[in-house]
């Protein structure tokens, strides 16, 4: 079973230096060139950047592990664009001439009846690019919450403020303590599986309706103490004045060093130049996208 | 009483993924029809040990054998049927709506007849004196009743051999007793009853061999009046005696020269002493 | 009346939509610097008693209550939560849900920070729970990964920073082994001796606890049945025995002897005075 684990990783780099906003930067940075392009190409350099500074901040590589799931996200996105591009996309002025390749009939000439459905090339290629740019936002979200300490993330999300409003204190605890939890909630899900398992129920094999069945068996009792530590947790924070009228005193300091004007000046660098070079010369973007996305 | 051995470890290593040891070299026989008592205390690799008698953990190096076969090539759900598993925490494996749904869930996996299975709950149930709750939800019953569920649901599997693991932790006096009176019915009926346990007055009240980890490693394995008079095994491992035996022990100023492990012994020994 | 800072005055509870009653006409007072034990068979109404003093009840759990709790002279219900757990520290039976920060330097410093403290005042705290405690080594450890005993000693340290006067620990060392647990009762009774705190531990390890009580209460039923000294209560050990609960070893075997006619000039509670009267009649 493929496990998430995106909980801090303890690590010196200069990554796991970085002020957190300056990696909230960096995820924004992500966020807007990969939405700037679409030529395939274009959008490996961006991944081969991201996994670039992955290897900076150095997080060993199976923490990644879980995103081969995304392959399947890749191939439902070239296999639907393959198909339906063309019939849904608003291409506005694309030159008539164009002429959309078919790759092949997804209902072969031999068979009979039925619409042949034809893949084609192009919307493929668009798939495809959508598959990477979910590729690249998905590589690049981890990163923030690997290499930032838990502390700084709810030191930073407390610091920030729009005007005079500021996230509430119970929200940030929640995000960041969630985090806590993993190690409790996994030791709490084994604990159970070696339980089901000495009363005989065997995990693994084919059938789906006992799969669910057993499935079930782990997760009530998994849920059902996860509630009521959850319900213990809230009489704890009462004792420890949590929530008490006054202003809470953060002890915590993060601080932005001159690396982190550096990286700034440089994540705005890429971006603008990135948005320069795709809206005034086209370059990464296909010639056929589509105005109206479907 | 005691005849072939239904659990042998020779040799057994075992390390965690990542390469903590937590067993070395552990040789062990336990016979059927013994009362073992574990002890050691946080870390010592007792819970290790007995997660390797069901096939839960296998051994990194040497070989566990249960009733014949060999707990490297076989499933836990086929070593489930000799070995029953009394977890601490009843809470990690109540699912069911009903307490009888809970406690049938293992006989129902083994496709036994529906006949076989509630004769067979019922009658564990009934051991536990929760037959009459039998269409409850567990989620009614107080702690101290879903662990009679849990035991219940393992009891009614009538596997040979249990494992207790650390029976009564967090339990009241009334419900030790409970639990424990229940163990030496079993015990009596002819099973194999291992027991993990931090309390010394159960072990010495009840086990009919103890067995001290520290370390991974077996460092004692003997009678409970061995194990207890053997006070350097005691200090070193950070373990206490047994609250009779202290006293029993610091009397041989006075001339007293039995050895009781409980409180019956204790003042037993002590009228006899006294008027004697 | 002394320098009392608990009073308890006919207290009677019934959580919402309960027939019976958790708590019955409950009278008690601590004084300052009293170390008291609390034994009662699970459900007895201890966890209901724990969250009187400490004002969950009547703030967060719904039901009805009758009589007052005093705490510093003023009633639980004039006082906030928040402001009670400056007064009464509460420690849990289990340690995982009551860690809940990223390094312990976290953990003891989150009550102070919610109280809104200076820096310098919480850096303080941290400084003098993590040395009254004994864990300043493990300030930058994460707590989820300590064993069982530094837990519950970082619990404890915890709910030291908020500078209570009143320490409340609900069977702290049932998930402990021996050797950890004999540490942790250590450093409870050192709480008190040295520090003055006044304390109430409910514990099943008697034997390792009756003997440094200033006093023990003995719950059964939602009632409080016995109150008194150590050496007072456990020499009714079968009245003890009715509510399913027993008494240290040493005076369940004086028990055991009185039954043959043998007389104790004080009743035996530890090991060491269990010999020393056992030795007399030898």
């Amino acid at each position: 079973m493929p496990t998430i684990d995106i909980q801090y990783f303890k690590e010196d780099s200069f990554v796991h230096r970085l002020h957190p906003f300056t990696k909230v930067l960096f995820e924004i940075a992500v966020l807007v060139t990969a939405a700037a392009f679409n030529e395939p190409l274009f959008l490996a350099v961006v991944i081969l950047a991201i996994v670039g500074v992955a290897a900076l901040s150095k997080i060993p590589a199976r923490k990644f592990r879980y995103m081969w799931v995304l392959t399947y996200i890749v191939l439902f996105m070239v296999i639907t664009q393959g198909v339906w591009f063309t019939s849904f996309g608003d291409f506005g002025d694309i030159d008539v001439e164009f002429e959309w390749r078919t790759l092949f009939h997804l209902w072969p000439a031999w068979a009979p009846g039925g619409p042949r459905i034809p893949v084609i090339l192009e919307g493929a290629n668009y798939g495809f690019s959508l598959g990477l740019r979910v590729v690249a936002i998905s590589l690049a979200f981890p990163i923030l919450v690997l290499t930032t300490h838990p502390s700084d993330l709810t030191r930073f999300l407390s610091q920030i403020r729009i005007a005079s409003w500021r996230i509430p204190y119970n929200v940030i605890f929640v995000f960041t303590t969630a985090f806590r939890y993993i190690p409790t909630v996994s030791r709490e899900f084994d604990q159970t599986l070696d339980a089901q398992r000495s009363r005989g129920v065997h995990f693994g094999g084919y059938n789906p309706i006992r799969q669910i069945r057993v499935v079930m068996t782990l997760f009530v009792p998994v849920l059902t103490s996860s509630l009521l530590s959850a319900h213990d947790l809230t009489l704890a924070l009462e004792t420890r004045a949590f929530g008490a009228p006054t202003e809470r005193t953060f002890i915590h300091e993060v601080h932005w060093r001159k690396a982190d004007w550096g990286v700034t000046a440089l994540l705005i660098i890429i971006v603008v130049a990135c948005l320069f070079l795709a809206n005034r010369y086209g370059l990464g973007v296909l010639p056929y996208t589509p105005q109206r996305n479907i | 009483m005691t005849s072939a051995a239904i659990i042998e470890t020779r040799n057994l290593s075992y390390s965690y993924p990542g390469g903590i040891s937590a067993l070395s070299g552990v040789n062990l026989d336990i016979g059927q029809g013994e009362f073992v008592a574990i002890i050691g205390s946080n870390g010592s690799g007792k819970t290790t040990l007995v997660k390797q008698f069901n096939g839960l953990l296998k051994p990194s190096k040497g070989r566990v054998t249960v009733d014949g076969m060999d707990t490297r090539s076989t499933r836990v759900s086929e070593l489930s049927r000799i070995v029953g598993f009394v977890f601490q925490n009843p809470d990690h494996q109540i699912f069911a709506y009903s307490v009888w749904e809970e406690a049938a869930f293992g006989l129902k996996l083994q496709k036994l007849d529906a006949e076989s299975v509630e004769r067979q709950t019922s009658e564990a149930l009934q051991a536990v004196s929760l037959n009459d709750l039998r269409d409850r939800h567990p989620r009614a019953l107080s702690r101290g009743q879903r662990q009679r569920l849990a035991t219940a649901s393992i009891l009614a599997l009538r596997t040979p051999v249990l494992v207790l693991d650390e029976p009564t932790t967090g339990q009241d006096f009334l419900s030790r007793r409970q639990i424990m009176e229940l163990a030496v019915d079993l015990h009596a009926e002819g099973r194999t009853v291992l027991m993990v346990t931090h309390d010394m007055a159960l072990a010495a009240e009840y086990a009919t061999r103890v067995i001290v980890m520290q370390d991974g490693a077996a460092v004692c394995d003997a009678s409970p009046k061995e194990v207890f008079g053997r006070e350097e095994i005691l200090k070193a491992t950070g373990l206490d005696l047994p609250p009779a035996a202290k006293i029993a022990r610091g009397l041989r100023e006075y001339g007293f020269s039995d050895t009781p492990l409980t409180q019956a012994e204790l003042v037993e020994n002590l009228i006899t002493a006294i008027r004697g | 009346m002394k320098d009392s800072n608990v009073v308890v005055e006919e207290l009677t509870f019934f959580y919402s939509g309960a027939k019976e009653p958790a708590l019955s006409d409950i009278n008690l007072t601590f004084q300052r610097g009293e170390i008291a034990l609390l034994i009662g068979a699970t459900g007895a109404g201890k966890s209901t008693l724990y969250m009187c003093l400490n004002g969950l009840i009547p703030h967060l759990v719904p039901g009805r209550v009758g009589g007052r709790v005093l705490i510093e002279g003023t009633a639980t219900s004039d006082q906030s939560i928040s402001a009670l757990a400056q007064k009464v520290g509460f420690v849990f039976q289990s340690p995982d849900v009551q860690l809940f920060s990223h390094t312990v330097r976290e953990e003891l410093a989150f009550g102070p920070e919610n109280l809104g403290l200076a820096k310098s005042e919480i850096l303080r705290r941290i400084q003098l729970a993590a040395t009254t405690i004994g864990i300043t080594e493990l300030l930058e450890r994460e707590p989820a990964y300590l064993s069982g005993g530094q837990q519950q000693s970082v619990a404890i340290g915890a709910i030291w920073a908020m500078l209570p006067e009143i320490l409340i620990l609900d069977e702290p060392t049932s998930n402990l082994d021996p050797q950890s647990s004999r540490r942790v009762l250590e450093l409870i009774r050192a709480l008190n001796t040295e520090h003055g705190k006044t304390i109430l531990i409910a514990e099943h390890k008697i034997d390792a606890a009756a003997h440094f009580a200033d006093s023990v209460l003995v719950m059964h039923e939602g009632r409080i049945e016995m109150q008194g000294e150590p050496r007072q209560v456990f020499s009714q050990a079968e009245e003890l025995h009715r509510m399913g609960l027993v008494a240290p070893t040493a005076a369940e075997v004086a028990f055991q002897l009185s039954k043959y006619g043998y007389t104790f000039d004080s009743w035996p509670l530890t090991a060491e005075e269990g010999i020393q009267a056992f030795g007399e009649l030898l």
